[in-house]
């Protein structure tokens, strides 16, 4: 009897739980039902009533939305981040999630922040890059903040979509590859000034700032506040180092006949000697290998002459001819020695064909000897 | 008398043998491939030594034998090229039973030649993976997307041949242990079967076994057989040397390559083009059916010689269309 009382309270209890946590919202407003189920919110128990207050109890829509049940319907935009910070400020509640609690500050330090402050409502808010209901975590492809994605999520607004070499690689596949955010930060959202774009660059280019912070362009191009990177390289739409930058940015600032474009010329110079080099001493690797001839020791020089190749192209930013030179010397020495041996190593096709000879002159032999014996058994048979 | 002076008695006895007038090289061919079969196992046996089968070392292991093992280049070129040889010869010996209609009172002899037949296939099949490039895993996975297709079993076959439904190191190394741990004890079982009712049922010949004689004995015959062995390997050895086996690239899952297969898979690539996959797996079963059952189905020699043709050219407009396409 006492096992039958118990079972029938429990049974009541979790029939009473389910029903407080009915949300009768979506019936209704059953558009954005797929959104919400789909968002991370959902699994963590954060319903319409967080944001929009309101009864989710009942089916009746005045009672539903009144006043007296806390209904605020849709936020103003300027209430949108201050709404989303009361759980996402709060170190209490995001703690079990490892979720950060200073994006709200850094919004407001962001240029949009700013301008939001100011009551201009046409600057981003948290629901223009997350959305309102289907707000999906970063790392999920589909997100709106997904690296691949939010190129396109900021060119909502900003017509200046990212088309660079970035991009290019994002499109690819390389998650790892910069974004917007990357660059102008993420909550904190702002553009470079002047003096930061090296730093923004720098962030991943390390080499190629540090060289470029010792070279002679530094110091003038701080004084006359020219853009340092993006002067030479763009800003949105970086395009694969190509040695033909030195054709054509070197004259914007500099004379044709200057000295400083000959330096240039001359950088130019020793990278494509080096680089051509060491094209083809890896196409001629690339051949031998297929040939299926012991290259091993050719490999392994390969990569160190590449090695110095590749530190000369950070170097090329501190115009440092010396350096260059020695770098690239190093390279395209070490890989014109490659190419000198692969070519040596037709000998190798030479040699098995010259054992093979000898292999084919030993099989005639047996096969002459095997047929004079079968002969003479022939003719003992006769 | 000790064992080995019986053996060599015993050897000598049989052959001094007289053997059949018609005895004549197209006989010598079952016997040739015994000989590429030892050859596959010997320098499968040498790559074994070199080989890591599994998907991280796979490709580096293929690429280490060929480059830097000594003479691991041309190792891996004879198994290469014996292996074309060897299904190349497997089919004309198999051809030449049909059409010499040498199958008639050897109906369980020529059941063994065929799944022989079929165990040569799987070799080749399973062997293609285990180089883990861009072209064996994508030619293998094409037919594991065929095999998913297939209703009903489909998916156990993946189970039991690939180890699950995709094509990762679950499946290379079950093809490995199919590859060196299975076929081949398989393959010596069904050759020493297939030997034991040669040399029982005898060899045929329209006018009765053995009716005449012309004088020569079996080791007239084994000599010529040893004529071709050494210029079979001769072919062999010059082939690996002058087009060592390439390497097209480590597999990669993410980056799909569009791959034709080996011309002796030609055929069954061409009926999958041709027609639904699933339909094509049956077709293909059905032909096998058929080459077990020619025995029976080409009782009369007019019949038999009609439905070789006919096999044959529906084979080789399969393999065009295969390679066209």
């Amino acid at each position: 009897m006492f096992l039958l009382l118990a079972m029938v309270v429990l049974t009541l209890g979790v029939w009473a739980g389910a029903a407080q946590e009915q949300n009768s919202c979506l019936i209704c407003h059953s558009e954005i039902k797929v959104d919400y189920l789909e968002s991370v919110h959902t699994g963590f128990g954060v319903t319409c009533i967080d944001c929009h207050g309101g009864d989710p109890m009942t089916l009746e829509m005045q009672k539903a939305h009144a006043l007296e049940a806390f209904f605020r319907g849709t936020p103003q935009r300027t209430e949108i981040p201050e709404l989303c910070a009361s759980c996402h400020s709060d170190p209490v509640k995001m703690k079990p999630y490892g979720l950060r609690t200073d994006q709200y500050a850094e919004y407001q330090t962001s240029q949009h922040g700013k301008l939001l402050a100011q009551g201009d409502t046409r600057v981003a808010v948290c629901t223009d890059c997350h959305t309102a209901h289907r707000i999906l975590p970063a790392w999920e492809p589909r997100s709106t903040t997904h690296p691949e994605n939010i190129s396109q999520t900021c060119a909502q607004c900003h017509s200046q979509r990212d088309q660079s070499v970035h991009s290019a690689a994002l499109a690819q596949g390389n998650t790892k590859a910069p974004t917007c955010a990357t660059c102008h930060g993420v909550h904190g959202a702002a553009p470079p000034g002047v003096a930061d774009v090296s730093k923004a660059c720098g962030m991943c280019h390390i080499a190629e700032r540090t060289h470029f912070e010792a070279s002679p362009h530094k110091k003038p191009m701080d004084e006359q506040s020219i853009p340092e990177c993006v002067s030479c390289h763009g800003s949105h739409s970086i395009e694969p180092p190509d040695r033909k930058l030195f054709d054509m940015v070197c004259t914007r600032c500099h004379s044709a006949s200057s000295k400083e474009q000959l330096v240039g010329q001359k950088i130019k110079t020793l990278l494509v000697a080096a680089d051509e080099s060491l094209r083809e001493a890896t196409q001629l690797l690339e051949q031998a290998q297929q040939r299926a001839v012991d290259v091993s020791a050719y490999r392994s020089r390969l990569i160190e002459a590449r090695s110095y190749f590749l530190q000369a192209l950070p170097v090329q930013h501190s115009l440092d001819i010396v350096h260059i030179e020695e770098l690239t010397r190093r390279a395209k020495s070490i890989a014109d020695d490659v190419r000198g041996g692969l070519h040596s190593l037709q000998g190798v096709f030479t040699v098995r064909l010259l054992g093979l000879t000898l292999v084919w002159i030993f099989l005639l032999l047996v096969i002459v000897v095997i047929s004079l014996v079968l002969r003479e058994r022939q003719g003992e048979r006769l | 008398m000790n064992a080995l002076a019986r053996v060599r008695e015993l050897l000598r006895a049989e052959l001094r043998q007289q053997a059949p007038y018609h005895l004549n090289l197209w006989h010598l061919l079952g016997g040739l491939t015994l000989f590429l079969l030892f050859l596959e196992i010997t320098t499968g046996i040498l790559l074994m030594v070199y080989y890591r089968p599994s998907a991280d070392e796979a490709y580096e292991s293929v690429f280490y034998i060929i480059n830097d093992v000594q003479l691991g280049w041309l190792i891996h070129g004879i198994h290469g090229w014996g292996a074309q040889l060897f299904i190349l010869l497997v089919l004309v010996h198999v051809l030449r039973v049909y059409f010499h209609e040498a199958y008639r009172e050897r109906e369980l002899n020529w059941v063994i030649g065929v799944v022989l037949l079929l165990v040569v296939g799987a070799f080749a099949f399973t062997g293609t993976l285990l180089v883990w490039d861009q072209k064996a895993f994508w030619g293998i996975d094409a037919v594991r997307r065929v095999i998913a297709d297939v209703p009903v079993v489909g998916k156990a076959i993946l189970y039991f041949l690939w180890g699950g439904t995709e094509l990762d190191a679950n499946a290379l190394l079950r093809f490995y242990v199919f590859h060196v741990g299975l076929l081949p004890w398989v393959a010596i079982g069904l050759v020493m079967a297939h030997l034991y009712l040669v040399s029982r049922q005898g060899i045929f010949h329209r006018s009765g076994v053995g009716a005449q004689t012309s004088g020569q004995t079996y080791g007239d015959v084994a000599l010529r057989g040893l004529l071709l062995v050494v210029l079979s390997f001769g072919i062999v050895l010059t082939l690996a040397v002058i087009f060592p086996v390439e390497l097209a690239g480590r597999a990669d899952p993410l980056v799909y390559q569009s791959v034709k297969p080996a011309w002796y898979f030609l055929p069954a690539y061409g009926l999958l083009k041709l027609v639904p996959k699933a339909a094509g797996v049956a077709l293909a079963s059905v032909g096998v059916l058929g080459l077990l059952a020619a025995p029976w189905l080409g009782r009369n020699s007019w019949v038999a010689w009609g439905l070789g043709m006919l096999g044959i050219a529906i084979i080789a407009l399969l393999a065009a269309y295969g390679w066209r396409w």
